[in-house]
């Protein structure tokens, strides 16, 4: 839970950190461009009118006037209300001549002759200031209103979703990306690790077994059984290890086919009684009457373990010994088959009980001493999406259900 | 053929499980066993012997094993040799690669030492279609002779049936171990054995009735109860 709390943090971090940066950029670079946009219309036309003065019904432009325009490379000219020009200054050759009414209509807001050009009206007539072809592009937006108010109340909040979606699935991407490469090298690095140990387990577990069979030396044959047992605990946990991160991160390669549930459990059980040679646990074996040929599509190699584990799981808490019974039935109510492994010995706490039936894996560590063999158990049943319960068997003892 | 007269050879790159196999096997009664530390000695020593039984191990320094018994299986050296792959490797790939190969078995690190034993041997009987049959089995006063079939107790000599000799034979070749009621099945009837434990009873109160002093409690040849059944050691 932990793990998963921190992974939230990072990810909402890394959004909030994607997000911050996307908008300071697009902001810095629009402020930019902003400011390095010139104004197109250099000169205002009131400064524009003020210096043009009337002297007996002519019009002039002062020098300060003039120059203002030619540095801004502009002409300008007044048409009266019949379409003469009444004045004009730089004013294009081509230009020089009667406007109709349409030919005002028809540069009021866009070109004059190519010639980008703006209009004001004053009382001296129609105020014309262009520029030169091709310095200007001009654009008119006309739009519906009632687009307009869809857009913003309807559209708008789209594309701010989409927006914050994309957003969001960027760093989501990335993060899990970056798991998953993670995941991938854990898996890998445990199963070497796995594969690096199996040499000297051999070793150890080899020569430990050879010595724990002379018997003219008791205590050390003794010793050296008890160095064997450990060796192949060791071996049992770097499986489950192995096991539980392939499971994890779905990298084994764990092909199901139609298993004999009976024949497969009996094998197991009897590789357990076989391996094992303590005589202080018993084992009662049973398959419900017509239940010998059920089958079920599982992964042999799970199986076996997940089986392996429960029994395993009632003889190491249990080492003054124990019965285990192992048993095969069928819940008429539901229609499924039960495999259920329990033991007569300790048992376990309430608590503990409650944390195995959580539906998430609980970790190895809150598990305490039942660890990372429950946690597989767990991890295989609901790779098979089997149903699974573990509850106190009687006044004592363990008891673990699981529903094919 | 004597079952530990055959020459073995064991390729390890480990020396001390080298040493430590070996002197499994020695103890056991093998007594013709080579080693060979790299692909390169053992391409040289299986070119040259004549060996009835191989040891591979699958991660070499100068190569791998499944390469190495290609190259040999192209060779013609071992085709009628069986084949052991002996790894560290346990998943179901490596496994199935290398049976898949033509090896007669796959047995990953760590193994008891025990079961090593016990598999070699079953590779062997399979191979050379050796069995127990060349032992006799004594069971308290009884003797039985798997050669002729016959079960001798105080003075009167009863015959077994093919069947319940099979079952004597996977019994005793699995001493003192469960042999489940599905491997006892289906060594008796390999072509489908399903639904047929019924028969499996009748087969084991008959060999019962001639193997033991009180067939109705019997001391050697016990059930398993839901499991199978077990030649006492």
């Amino acid at each position: 839970m932990k793990r998963k709390g921190r992974n939230i943090a990072h990810f909402v971090l890394l959004l909030v950190l994607t997000a911050g940066i996307l908008v300071a950029c697009n902001g810095a670079i629009f402020l930019y461009m902003m400011g390095q946009w010139k104004n197109v219309m250099p000169v205002s036309e009131a400064q524009l009118m003020n210096s043009i003065y009337e002297n007996k019904g002519k019009y002039f432009i002062t020098d300060e006037g003039r120059v203002v325009l030619e540095q801004a490379d502009l002409f300008a000219m007044i048409i009266d209300n019949d379409g003469n020009i009444i004045w004009s200054e730089r004013l294009p050759e081509n230009l020089k001549h009667e406007y109709t009414l349409q030919d005002v209509a028809r540069f009021t807001r866009y070109y004059l002759d190519d010639y980008p050009v703006r209009t004001y009206v004053t009382e001296k007539g129609l105020l014309v200031i262009g520029g030169a072809r091709d310095s200007v592009w001009k654009y008119t937006l006309e739009y519906d209103m009632g687009q307009i108010r869809a857009m913003l109340f309807q559209q708008l909040p789209i594309l701010f979703l989409m927006n914050a979606l994309v957003l969001f699935l960027i760093p989501l991407f990335i993060q899990r990306n970056w798991a998953l490469k993670k995941e991938a090298e854990r898996t890998e690095w445990i199963a070497g690790v796995s594969h690096d140990i199996r040499t000297p387990l051999t070793l150890i577990i080899g020569n430990a077994d050879s010595i724990s069979r002379q018997p003219e030396d008791k205590e050390n044959a003794e010793r050296a059984r008890l160095i064997s047992k450990q060796g192949l605990k060791i071996c049992s946990l770097i499986a489950n290890l192995n096991t539980s991160s392939k499971l994890d991160y779905g990298m084994g390669c764990y092909e199901k086919k139609r298993l004999s549930v009976a024949a497969s459990l009996r094998e197991v059980v009897a590789d357990i009684i076989n391996r094992n040679s303590d005589e202080q646990y018993e084992f009662d074996f049973k398959i419900e009457e017509g239940l010998g040929d059920v089958t079920v599509k599982a992964n042999e190699e799970l199986f076996s373990r997940m089986i392996e584990n429960l029994i395993g799981n009632s003889i190491r808490h249990n080492p003054e010994g124990c019965i285990i019974h192992i048993f095969l039935g069928k819940i008429e109510k539901k229609k499924k088959h039960v495999i259920c492994i329990s033991d007569d010995g300790v048992g376990a706490e309430n608590k503990l009980f409650r944390k195995l039936n959580r539906k998430h894996h609980a970790s190895a560590e809150k598990l305490g001493e039942h660890g990372i063999g429950l946690r597989v158990v767990k991890q295989i049943v609901s790779y098979h999406s089997w149903g699974i319960h573990f509850e106190q068997n009687g006044n004592s003892g363990f008891k673990t259900q699981i529903f094919l | 053929m004597n079952l530990f007269n055959i020459n073995i050879l064991l390729v390890d790159d480990e020396p001390e499980l080298l040493s430590m196999v070996k002197e499994l096997l020695s103890r056991e009664g093998f007594y013709n066993i080579d080693i060979a530390s790299n692909c390169r000695d053992a391409t040289a020593r299986i070119s040259k012997g004549s060996w009835q039984l191989v040891l591979l191990d699958v991660m070499l320094p100068d190569g791998n094993g499944f390469e190495l018994y290609e190259k040999m299986m192209n060779m013609g050296l071992v085709t009628d040799v069986p084949v052991i792959f002996l790894s560290a490797r346990d998943e179901d790939v490596a496994r199935l690669k290398g049976l898949g190969l033509g090896a007669d078995d796959y047995i990953t690190k760590p193994f008891l030492p025990e079961e090593l034993l016990l598999r070699i041997k079953a590779v062997l009987r399979r191979a050379y279609r050796l069995s127990a049959e060349d032992q006799n089995l004594v069971l308290g006063d009884t003797a039985i002779s798997f050669a002729s079939g016959e079960v001798i107790r105080g003075g009167s000599t009863q015959m077994l049936t093919a069947k319940e000799h099979a079952i004597l034979l996977k019994l005793s070749e699995n001493r003192g171990r469960i042999v489940t009621i599905d491997s006892l099945c289906s060594a008796l009837w390999p072509d489908g054995s399903f639904g047929l434990e019924s028969s499996l009873i009748v087969h084991i109160r008959h060999l019962r009735e001639k193997i033991e002093e009180d067939p109705s409690n019997p001391r050697y040849l016990v059930t398993v109860r839901g499991l199978g059944y077990k030649l006492v050691k």
